[in-house]
């Protein structure tokens, strides 16, 4: 088979097989499957950690038996969002109370390492949310710990264990893209990034993301979970990262930019193009993947491919399901297809069904109960953070930093 | 000023005054965490999206119990103990003649509609729900909104907010203190209407109901359980109180059955309107300043 026939047949082979055989795990089948109830301390009752709670509680035979934050206020809203969970105000305390399994590590990014220590040694398995701490040190001491303990550990980089990220990912690295020319994403929100504090006296403590001494700002707060997905589909990770960063939507004497730019260089000479604002919300969080064939879009819960006129046509393209975009169609990439198909719903499951948190907590419970690896490995999560951490020096120093991941 | 959409209608929220020194920008991410919250609920509620929780108790809860957290299982008690006190006027189990008349998406599964309070069960100890018989779905269109606005008006509270007016699809409204001009924030139940009632919302709640409020094939959007069609007890019901959500329980407990205008909890009162005529029953009381304070006012409910 001649190369270019080998392209064609791997694109033919991935379209098929991914459009219209693809039912990821966590979309079609039951994720903890043991009799006995696995039990989950969520530790950090913010946002995330909430948010954490309700998608716990949507995966059967999953219970989240532990909830731990030091802010009564916010244990409490978390305690309302569980159907039963005791409450704890150090992990210790949790750690120690013999109806915990399993702990998700919600805390905020400098604390990661205390808690995802603590309940390594104490013999749990782990969620650590992304990024995984700020600094390189931290990054390794959490990494190493988990190579060492005979729990399953995840971190929370949650494109790989998405369903249509792991779709498309099956389309790029079966050549539909063909030769990849360059790479782009962005994460665009309108937030003030401020938390407010009823107490006064905790207003910086719950501001951590403005204190330019423990945060990875933009970059490493949501940028470093999409480059995680360019790591993954190219194989690659960034050897040198140029940035800059302002305060250009909320001028409050904050030193964390609020809006940034990089452009992060691959050794084979490939560019990700990033930028980030929390000042407009226009086009929110997408990836994109430029191929002399097709690009791909990647939008969370979505994802598209747009094809070049000069792209052969492939047999399932016929029945794809198409979205205009001012001058452009995509191709809607939709998971679990197959199954959509027979309910006669594939014109309609356009998006996933759940959110990208969901997809993530299902891959890491079920990695737990068939002694698998989880999608995104410590080693991976530790990884991805340190150019996190790399791209946050770049903006805030404004000069080019070189990323070595030898150390890890 | 903030305003989004939720829960099928448009939220607007007008945060005056804090009791508090604030830092920059803090009473805008106080805004922020009213719009999640409320934003958070509709995605819970909301029975138009597949994967809400309110969606997976209707798909399955009629074969086998659905473990809910404590919020949502305080809230469908509260509904019930409504449903009980109001003898079915008031029902969240409805959802399915919400469908037949074309208010609601149509299920995929084919479970012969049924509907009905007194077929849902809940165990607290468990926390879990289930129903006695299939086709039983929740709908909490006569409640949601005030739920929000409830919560919301705790979480401001808490953060200091001593001035300030919120409000779902302007049916549903609370007033905090005092409008920026000294005098209460004023409110007329029904804009187009000259003789309906005005109230100074200070620390009060209101929330109007109308079977005019949303139509479909001619009929209004607020059912009666109780004679398996769209209700038509009366043209508008207004309920002013400490409890935004205890009001619009109210109010659309009114308009399908405008004879329990005496029935009434204590610390309310009801306006409705029959042909050109409002009658009125009650007298407000406002809520306390204390965040606590609003699960005691839903006992009312329970009264």
């Amino acid at each position: 088979m001649s190369e270019f026939d080998r392209r064609d047949f791997l694109a033919m082979a991935a379209g098929s097989a991914a459009a219209f055989a693809f039912v990821p795990s966590a979309l079609g089948s039951r994720v903890w499957t043991h009799a006995d109830a696995l039990r989950i301390g969520v530790v950090g009752a913010g946002r995330q950690g909430r948010a954490a709670v309700g998608e716990l509680t949507k995966i059967d035979g999953v219970t989240v038996t532990g909830i731990c934050d030091t802010d009564e206020r916010r244990l409490a809203s978390g305690l309302r969002r569980s159907s039963g969970a005791k409450g704890f105000s150090t992990v210790d305390a949790m750690l120690k109370s013999n109806d915990i399994d399993a702990v998700v590590v919600a805390t905020p990014t400098h604390t990661h390492k205390e808690v995802a220590l603590a309940a390594l040694a104490a013999g749990k398995h782990i969620y650590c949310e992304c990024p995984l701490a700020h600094t390189r040190a931290d990054c390794s001491a959490i990494a190493q710990a988990a190579r060492g303990a005979g729990a399953v550990a995840a971190g929370g980089f949650q494109g790989r264990s998405n369903p249509v990220y792991q779709l498309a990912r099956g389309f790029f690295k079966s050549d539909s893209v063909r030769d990849m020319v360059t790479l782009r994403a962005q994460n665009n929100e309108k937030t003030s990034w401020v938390s407010p504090a009823s107490d006064p006296a905790r207003y910086n403590e719950l501001n951590w993301k403005l204190d330019p001494a423990v945060s990875l700002g933009l970059a490493g707060e949501l940028g470093a979970q999409q480059f995680d997905v360019f790591h993954w589909y190219t194989d690659r990770y960034p050897v040198r990262v140029i940035g800059r960063g302002s305060i250009r939507a909320w001028e409050d004497g904050r030193k964390v930019p609020d809006t940034i730019s990089l452009m992060l260089e691959f050794d084979n000479g490939a560019v990700l193009q990033y930028a980030a604002t929390i000042g407009n919300s226009y086009e929110g969080a997408a990836e994109y993947f430029y191929g002399t064939n097709a690009a791909i879009k990647l939008g969370w819960s979505h994802g598209w491919m747009f094809k070049e006129s000069d792209a052969p046509t492939q047999g399932w393209e016929v029945y794809a399901n198409r979205q205009q975009f001012h001058n452009d169609e995509g191709i809607t990439l939709i998971a679990g297809a197959t199954k959509l198909a027979e309910q006669g719903k594939l014109k309609d499951g356009v998006g996933l069904p759940h959110p990208s948190l969901y997809y993530a907590l299902a891959d890491w419970i079920n990695a737990i109960g068939s002694g698998g690896t989880p999608a995104c490995s410590m080693d991976e999560a530790a990884r991805a953070t340190v150019v996190g951490i790399a791209a946050n020096e770049a903006v805030m120093t404004s000069k080019p930093v070189d990323i070595d991941l030898s150390t890890l | 000023m903030r305003a989004f959409d939720a829960m099928g209608t448009r939220f607007e929220c007008v945060l005056v005054a804090f009791s508090r020194a604030m830092q920059p920008f803090e009473p805008v991410a106080i805004a922020e965490e009213i719009e999640l919250l409320i934003k958070d609920w509709h995605a819970r509620l909301s029975v138009f999206d597949e994967t809400s929780c309110v969606s997976v108790i209707n798909r399955i809860a009629a074969d086998t119990p659905v473990t809910i957290d404590r919020e949502l299982l305080a809230l469908i008690r509260r509904c019930l103990h409504a449903a009980r006190m109001t003898d079915g006027a008031f029902d969240i189990s409805l959802g399915s003649l919400m469908q037949a008349h074309g208010f609601r998406p149509t299920p995929a599964e084919t479970a012969p509609a049924r509907f009905g309070w007194r077929s849902v069960r809940l165990d607290e100890h468990a926390s879990t729900i289930r129903f006695t018989q299939p086709g039983i779905r929740l709908d909490f269109g006569g409640v949601a909104k005030g739920f929000a606005l409830d919560l919301a008006r705790n979480e401001l509270r808490a953060q200091g907010l001593v001035s300030g007016l919120l409000h779902g699809g302007t049916s549903s409204v609370v007033g905090i203190g005092l409008s920026p001009d000294g005098r209460p924030w004023r409110v007329r139940a029904t804009p187009d209407d000259p003789s309906a009632p005005v109230v100074d919302l200070t620390d009060l709640a209101m929330s109007v109901s109308a079977p005019t409020g949303r139509m479909a094939n001619g009929k209004g959007h607020i059912m009666d359980g109780r004679s398996a069609s769209p209700s038509s007890g009366c043209l508008a019901a207004c309920v002013v109180g400490p409890s935004a959500e205890v009001c619009e329980v109210w109010s659309t407990t009114l308009v399908v059955e405008p004879a329990l205008l005496d029935a009434l909890p204590p610390g309310f009162q009801a306006s409705i309107r029959r042909d050109d005529l409002w009658s009125s029953s009650g007298q407000p009381v406002p809520f306390d300043p204390s965040p606590s304070i609003c699960s005691e006012v839903h006992e009312h409910v329970r009264v």
